[in-house]
């Protein structure tokens, strides 16, 4: 649909719901990387 | 905590397509009885490279000023009629609410939900036994339902009181001249 330019962005919050509005989805956990492992140093001959 | 700026859902219009199971918008996306329809930016999902340039981004709640993202509706009847949309089985009034971005003849919202629903006679089929159907799927909706008969909107389902008989003759009447013809 076109529906021309962007004008501006609002936020509406109705006193009264038409509907139930569905779950909001879980912000995602943040990864944990796992430790670095320590560089392995060639073992002197 | 911020303050809103509107009160009540801004009112918008738009088309769907229909079948036994409800309501799509007309990329496919299901609209189901008493939730809102929550836009997601698929952007991301779309990255690819379009004359040399990447496109694409991160995802993102939508809808976003510099996105597409949203779920659509114009601010009047013209622009759906002049893009045909009107003639896609079924059109009505949309609510919008949460962050909505208005633009110069529309919107994009990040919730929706349907506020009542015009079915074009072209979209109708003609035998009961398939309509039927059809219209059960749509009254779960709870949003009032006409049909339009040339300059005619005839009440067919309302919240308040269901089926409307005259709506119902109408249907019949049409459905028993289609047979005898």
């Amino acid at each position: 649909m076109q529906i021309g330019k962007p004008l501006r962005t609002i936020v509406v919050e109705p006193l009264e719901l038409p509907v139930e509005q569905p779950p909001r989805e879980p912000e995602p956990e943040p990864i944990q990387s796992p430790e670095s492992e320590s560089e392995q140093v060639p073992a002197k001959q | 905590m911020s303050i809103p700026d509107y009160i009540s859902p801004i009112v918008g219009y738009r088309g769907w397509t229909w079948d036994t199971k409800g309501l799509k918008s007309l990329c496919g996306q299901r609209w189901h009885p008493g939730l809102a329809l929550a836009a997601r930016c698929r952007a991301s999902a779309v990255v690819g490279t379009i004359a040399g340039r990447v496109e694409g981004h991160d995802s993102h709640e939508a809808p976003q000023a510099e996105c597409t993202c949203g779920v659509y509706a114009a601010k009047s009847l013209e622009p759906l009629r002049k893009n045909g949309y009107d003639r896609c089985g079924i059109y009505g009034e949309v609510c919008l609410w949460g962050t909505v971005v208005e633009h110069e003849r529309g919107w994009r919202a990040q919730l929706a939900y349907p506020k009542n629903l015009f079915l074009s006679l072209d979209a109708l089929p003609f035998t009961l036994a398939e309509i039927w159907p059809r219209l059960q799927a749509l009254t779960l909706y709870g949003s009032d339902i006409f049909v339009l008969d040339n300059d005619q909107t005839i009440s067919l389902w309302g919240k308040r009181f269901g089926f409307d008989p005259a709506g119902l003759d109408y249907l019949i009447e049409r459905s028993t001249g289609h047979e005898q013809q």
